[in-house]
């Protein structure tokens, strides 16, 4: 383990560049500006699941309606209250804090298992998408309303690129947040924790370790990211309905991209939100009809032959034809080796 | 230091374990002995908050009521146990097994540098120095025993219970570990709770007996004496041969 401040500064720095320059080679091309974001968007919600799945076993399916009441209450609270979205962002981001530590908690000291977890967020997210459809007065029902809080356009007009691009940086600085966040919270004392309790609760019971507290923490932490991921996504798409919040549309590609791009490691949900918005964006483009079908194929493909992540896989290979020297991991500070068969 | 009243466990109809007093001072090194079934594993869950025991029953460390706190305070008290299926962390380092031993076994805030001293410390303490860096599943199950040894020492315990630790090693490694034990007491001032069925390693380093059978206490005294007790011969004997 690194016993420097923060592990890996060079390498997220790096990322941090390749994504501050990628929106210049599609300048003005709002479409691919859009599948960058959608990147971004799906990377933060698949780096929370990380946190609470990947490290703790507590398998949150209730992303969507976690991020959906993250969005309403920033449009809510800034409405009512008169304020800029900036000040309601976090307060909506407490509130799903606070979600995802009463789940974490109720399940912790219940002793529940990762199926009983997945299936009490589940129903969660059945009551959380009837609740966005049935509470009219402040959500308007299905038909929605405009979503276009932060005072992004004011910063993009003064700065002259386009409120799309602007977004993009918006959201890319949230999530270079986030994977600092994750990074020292991995290296930290609650990584070691977090790992002693996945891979034995009784045994780290046994030396002093509170489960009940560290995993009410990663509920929180990620409910935290969830809210602010769930509000961008709003934002994202200038216009909030409850049917961006669904199951299918966040949850499902949210899982998909942690296990493509490596559960456990640090820069999975990132690689694997590169991997899956690509395909999607390929077959949008070339095969439209067959999108979902072919999407679907090439995920029973991903699940068989990359089972622990793209980045294991393309290191093996590459360490198989002799491209690169073996043992250069530093892909995280975590001992994310996956049951190899 | 460790004192049990009339504590019992009952699952179901069967009484696993049934009103059993006893007491363990600073610097005692004393031995649980009994046949399969006598419920030595439960009393240790019992101990360290893994299982309620009966109402009426009765257990303080230091004064401190152990029943009302969960198992993690009862470790951070300073009553630290391994276990008889081996439970470490498999996929971290030994290193990192016996840190974590530092890091969460005390009230105290400790540096992540502090812990992995105090985890280097306790791994030479038990001979697994030079496996530092090795996963620790990668390790031989009787050297994961060793370093469940190592994760409490880690954490400087005032009382540790060992649950079966001798088993599988060879007659050379075992007189190893009894010297082991004996040091815990004698340099580290950490008293010792042992379960063994490996009768040379325990007669030779208990400086006291405790015997169970079927849940209850028959007998409790000084090596020798348990070796010539005739309650303690018929309860194995008997056991033999049913």
């Amino acid at each position: 383990m690194n016993t420097d401040t923060l592990p890996g500064t060079r390498k997220l720095a790096l990322v941090a560049a390749v994504f501050v320059l990628a929106p210049i080679p599609i300048a003005g091309s709002g479409y691919g500006v859009g599948v960058l974001t959608r990147v971004l968007l799906f990377a933060l919600f698949a780096l929370a699941l990380n946190i609470v799945f990947g490290h703790n076993d507590q398998l949150f399916l209730f992303m969507g309606g976690l991020g959906g009441i993250g969005a309403y209450t920033t449009a809510l609270v800034a409405d009512t209250v008169g304020v800029t979205a900036w000040l309601a962002l976090p307060v909506a981001a407490l509130v799903c804090g606070i979600i995802g530590l009463s789940v974490s908690w109720i399940s912790a000291r219940r002793r529940f298992t990762v199926i009983l977890i997945s299936i009490l967020t589940l129903n969660l997210q059945l009551v959380f998408a009837e609740a966005f459809i049935g509470a009219r007065d402040l959500t308007g029902g299905s038909t929605g309303f405009p979503y276009e809080l932060f005072s992004i356009s004011g910063i993009a007009g003064a700065v002259g690129i386009p409120t799309k691009v602007v977004l993009y940086y918006v959201i890319l600085a949230f999530l270079m947040a986030a994977m600092v966040l994750y990074i020292w919270l991995i290296n930290s004392k609650y990584g070691m924790a977090f790992e002693a309790i996945r891979e034995d609760e009784a045994a780290a019971e046994s030396i002093g370790i509170d489960v009940v507290r560290y995993k009410t923490i990663a509920g929180f932490v990620a409910g935290v990211i969830i809210g602010i991921a769930g509000t961008l996504l709003a934002r994202e798409a200038t216009y909030i309905t409850p049917s961006i919040f669904t199951f299918l549309a966040v949850d499902v590609i949210a899982l998909v991209v942690l296990i493509v791009g490596g559960i456990r490691r640090t820069y999975g949900p990132i690689v694997g939100a590169v991997v899956v918005e690509a395909i999607e964006a390929f077959l949008s483009n070339y095969a439209a009809d067959w999108r979902a079908a072919i999407f679907g194929a090439l995920l029973i493909v991903l699940f068989l032959y990359f089972r622990s992540g793209v980045i294991v896989t393309i290191r093996d290979l590459l360490e198989a034809y002799d491209l690169v020297s073996s043992g250069g991991s530093g892909g995280g500070g975590t001992p994310a080796e996956t049951e190899a068969e | 230091m460790l004192e049990v009243a009339n504590v019992s466990k009952k699952f179901g109809g069967l009484v696993a374990v049934d009103g059993v007093d006893f007491e363990i001072d600073r610097g005692e090194i004393v031995g649980l002995i009994g046949p399969n079934g006598a419920g030595k594993t439960t009393l240790f869950n019992t101990i360290t908050g893994v299982l309620d025991p009966e109402e009426g029953s009765e257990i303080t460390f230091n004064g401190e009521d152990l029943l009302t706190l969960d198992t993690h305070e009862i470790a951070r008290s300073g009553v630290l146990r391994t276990f008889q299926i081996v439970r470490v962390f498999g996929e971290m380092t030994v290193l990192e097994n016996a840190a974590a031993g530092a890091l969460f076994g005390t009230d105290a805030s400790v540096s992540q540098e502090n812990a992995q001293r105090r985890g280097r410390e306790a791994l030479a303490f038990v001979g697994l120095e030079d496996k530092a860096d090795m996963e620790a599943r990668n390790l031989p199950i009787a050297q994961q025993k060793q370093l469940e040894l190592a994760r409490t020492v880690a954490s400087d315990p005032d009382l540790v219970l060992l649950d079966e630790i001798a088993s599988g090693l060879t007659p050379g490694e075992i007189e190893a570990l009894s010297n082991t034990i004996r040091r815990l007491r004698d340099d580290r001032d950490i008293s010792v709770f042992w379960i063994e069925h490996i009768m040379d390693a325990i007669m030779g380093t208990a400086d006291r007996i405790i015997v169970l059978k079927s849940g209850r206490k028959i007998a409790e005294g000084t090596p020798e004496a348990i070796r010539n007790n005739e309650a303690v011969t018929e309860a194995y004997l008997g056991a033999d041969n049913s």
